[in-house]
């Protein structure tokens, strides 16, 4: 009797033993499993994501173009379909970037820091943020996501001698440098008439090609800018795909202009003194500007378009600190503001839509802590320029199958 | 004995745990996560074929330079962790059964693209065929095909064209709207239009039922005469040729026309450059008699088949930035004719007409804002027919155009003819390095 109950305590203690350890065993592999799952439904959440980022327009379909935030997002471009972008309404995504503040308007302007003497300021009051994209989606509060608008052909430029003038471009994309790409330089040098304040610029143009390095010379004999403010844009050509590469040189040191794009849908953008923005020291001279708008025609041409309050002067605090401008289209170019300041030049630009000058845009957070980022990719044309679009997506609900 | 037994059934729990282990294997880390390489290939063949550059690529010589651009393109266009295989297919016709003959492909890997790719398809035309698109003509289907009339009078100004001609616009319309009529008839003189309105310029089975564009804008041309004399189109005691809008109105009811008016407010001034060569329309355009709103007032009268009364009460409104509706939007596509959908209305129509003039909206042209009518064909509800294109000036035409065309809806007829050889099928298939 004796023998048989412990044979059956024996029997039991090492049944409930050996169950404790199969269920530990295959609840590992079943949670296993379902993160497994979790992470294919991000993805496909990712891609889904994207495509109706890509292949809507939003509400409405011209959004882009006007101050209103729209009712669904989307930055198709509205007339042409597929997957092709609209131009501005990318530049109305406020990046997670510095913001600045200026007096006069009372408004922050979201500041995507393109580079030196290369500015979008956008105002924070007109621009789509983070958590109302997110909303629009449907995602707020469910997922993170970064979006990041990037051209799929890079091109560096550099001043490699100042005389005679000469540039190194570079011509790559993510697999490397790209060779037989045809170049096209523009070189606008800024001078002083002598029969106005207001500075000038002559136009150089000259074309190469890239070596088997993805890098072209271009020397401009003659040309000495080693006390010379200028602008080069740089147009490249690889069969039918294009990219856009600048260099802005100064010979100022604190004094720019700084264009704030006040009112997306009039298209009025205010020419204002940086000391208003960043307020450095003395000494702070009155600037004299000249504004120019470059069309981009669809062989890539650039075409000057007369604007409004094309020249002008601007002070530093009380007095005359800004001036505006109307930018006469909703056709891509961009603006080149060159200034003057005694006789010191210098030149700020500002691209109108996202690809006329090659811009970048990251829109969204950083994945910080996140368990899994599920990434996808698709390649779209921003009027005629290939970009690539890459889209981050987490999920903020935790990732735990068991606390 | 019961030791042994739970041995046994631990021996077959462990059992079931190896088996359930060894078959429920889970994915390969690179499918949980994966890329969707199939909308990556679509985006890649669209943006490649951005202008249709592809498909004149794939159609060119094999030996032609632009096959290697096109690779270059290819490589730049994916990361570098992607292998692809671009196929060109062509697409034959064997009495009716398609088959598909490989005409070249493109690589960036020799030993293929893994187990797991994906592929998307574009299946291009190369510029030897020849579509043909017949249109049905407008009143085809009841038997009364409508005939065109449209205003072309060199005798006569116009108002609110600013920068074109009444008759450069009327060879406009003509270009985009012969097609879709049996007759189309350009009125080129005020004596014709006289004819047309007292029925006797062609049989009367093509004046009824016919559309009438006014292509002078504001403006209306108005024939010397019987239309300009005291009473007919004369108003003596208001002393204003709105009586002759209301003679248009009557017209319109009578004969069933469709009068289009493609800019600004309707009927406002009366035009005849011999008649009033020494009056101008207050702007310094002489050849014109200004009229005001009673115009139109006078012709909604005439057009309801009220009692000619002088009323010289404004009544459009000014809504500002209006949309197509999604009808105009859907006949856009459909026809092919593409106006910018946003514009400014500053003379819209009050819906309060419908009420008053017996009217119903038949098709809106652009989306009412408030109680304004932009833009939309007015039906009255015993005959005639009224398109008001309440918009600032300058006029688009093809706003009207899509507005007739979205009222009649014509059908189109597509019929595709291809020449042996004149489409190829692009397949991008897509791997991840190292297989999926």
């Amino acid at each position: 009797m004796a023998g048989s109950t412990i044979d059956h305590l024996f029997a039991l203690t090492t049944f409930l033993v050996a169950y404790l350890i199969f269920v530990s065993l295959f609840s590992q592999t079943i949670q296993t499993a379902i993160l497994y799952q979790r992470h294919r439904q991000l993805a496909v959440k990712c891609s889904d994501i994207l495509d109706n980022i890509l292949l809507t327009p939003g509400i409405p379909s011209n959004w882009g173009e006007t101050n209103l935030i729209p009712s669904s997002f989307g930055l198709q471009h509205p007339n042409l379909g597929g997957y092709t972008l609209s131009p501005f309404s990318v530049l109305r995504l406020s990046p997670l970037e510095e913001t600045v503040y200026y007096n006069r308007t009372g408004e922050w302007y979201s500041n995507y820091s393109l580079g030196e003497g290369i500015y979008l300021l956008t105002p924070l009051s007109s621009s789509l943020n983070y958590s109302t994209v997110a909303t629009l989606l449907g995602i707020n509060g469910s997922y993170g996501f970064q979006l990041v608008v990037s051209p799929l052909i890079n091109v560096d430029a550099q001043e490699v001698n100042s005389n005679p003038l000469t540039i190194e471009v570079y011509v790559g994309s993510i697999n490397g440098p790209i060779s037989g790409a045809n170049i096209t330089c523009y070189v606008y040098r800024i001078y002083k008439p002598e029969d106005s304040d207001y500075p000038a610029f002559t136009t150089l143009i000259q074309n190469a090609s890239t070596g088997e390095d993805g890098k072209a010379t271009l020397q401009f004999s003659g040309v000495n800018v080693s006390n010379e403010a200028y602008v080069a844009i740089i147009h490249a050509f690889i069969g039918y795909f294009t990219s856009v590469g600048y260099i802005v040189k100064k010979t100022t040191t604190n004094e720019d202009i700084f264009p704030l794009i006040i009112n997306f849908e009039e298209r009025k953008v205010m020419l204002v003194h940086s000391w208003d923005i960043h307020n450095y020291g003395p000494p702070n001279p009155a600037i004299f500007y000249n504004a120019t708008f470059f069309l981009i025609s669809e062989s890539y041409a650039l075409s000057e378009v007369e604007i409004e309050n094309s020249t002008g002067k601007v002070t530093y605090g009380a007095g005359k600190s800004y001036n505006i401008t109307t930018i006469p289209t909703f056709d891509p170019g961009f603006l080149i503001i060159t200034y003057r300041t005694g006789n010191k030049f210098g030149a700020t630009l500002m691209p109108w839509g996202i690809s006329s000058l090659g811009v970048s845009v990251t829109f969204g957070e950083l994945p910080t802590n996140a368990e899994w980022v599920a990434t996808d990719i698709r390649l779209v044309i921003i009027n005629g320029m290939p970009y690539q679009v890459k889209l981050a997506l987490w999920s903020l609900e935790g990732y735990q199958v068991v606390e | 004995m019961r030791t042994i037994e739970v041995a046994i059934v631990i021996l077959t729990i462990t059992g079931a745990f190896v088996l359930t282990s060894y078959y429920v294997v889970l994915p390969h880390p690179g499918r949980i996560s994966p890329l969707n390489l199939r909308q990556l290939a679509l985006s890649t063949l669209e943006t490649l074929n951005y202008k249709a550059e592809l498909s004149e690529v794939v159609f060119s010589e094999l030996s032609d330079p632009s096959w290697t651009r096109l690779q270059i393109m290819l490589s730049t266009s994916l990361p570098p962790n992607i292998v692809y295989n671009l196929s060109v297919y062509e697409v034959v016709n064997n009495n009716g059964t398609i088959t598909y003959e490989l005409i070249t492909s493109l690589a960036s890997s020799e030993t293929g693209l893994g187990v797991g790719s994906e592929s998307a398809s574009l299946l291009v035309t190369s510029s030897n065929t020849t579509f043909r698109v017949i249109p049905e003509k407008i009143g085809e289907r009841t038997g009364n095909k409508t005939t065109l009339f449209i205003l072309n009078c060199e005798d006569a100004n116009g108002w609110w064209i600013t920068g074109y001609t009444a008759q450069s616009l009327a060879q406009d319309f003509y270009e985009l709207l012969s097609p879709y009529f049996e007759t189309v008839v350009l009125i080129n003189t005020t004596t014709e239009l006289g004819e047309l309105l007292n029925g006797t310029l062609l049989p009367m089975e093509k004046i009824r039922n016919a559309v009438v564009i006014n292509t002078f804008g504001e403006a209306v041309p108005i024939p010397a005469g019987y239309y300009t004399s005291p009473n007919v189109g004369y108003d003596t005691g208001a002393g204003s040729y709105a009586l002759y809008c209301y003679r248009i109105g009557e017209k319109v009811r009578q004969y069933n026309w469709t009068w289009a008016s493609i800019v600004g407010y309707p009927f406002y001034y009366v035009s005849n450059k011999e008649y009033f060569k020494t009056s101008h329309n207050s702007w310094g355009i002489y050849g014109m008699k200004h009229v005001g709103p009673a115009g139109l007032n006078a012709f909604l009268r005439g057009l309801d088949g009220k009692p000619y009364q002088y009323d010289g009460g404004w009544i459009t409104g000014s809504p500002g930035v209006v949309s197509l509706s999604e009808e105009a939007r859907d006949a856009c596509s459909y026809y092919g004719i593409f106006p910018f959908p946003y514009q400014t209305s500053t003379r819209a129509l009050p819906s309060w007409i419908t009420t008053t003039y017996n009217l119903q909206v038949a098709k809106y042209v652009f989306n009412p804002v408030g109680s304004w009518i932009p833009g939309a064909v007015f039906r009255h509800s015993g005959t005639g027919n009224f398109l008001a294109i309440g918009l600032t000036r300058i006029p688009d035409i093809r706003i009207t155009a899509i507005a007739l065309l979205l009222y009649y809806s014509p059908r189109l007829y597509k019929q595709e003819f291809t020449a042996e050889g004149t489409q190829r099928l692009i397949v991008l298939q897509l791997g991840l390095v190292g297989g999926a």
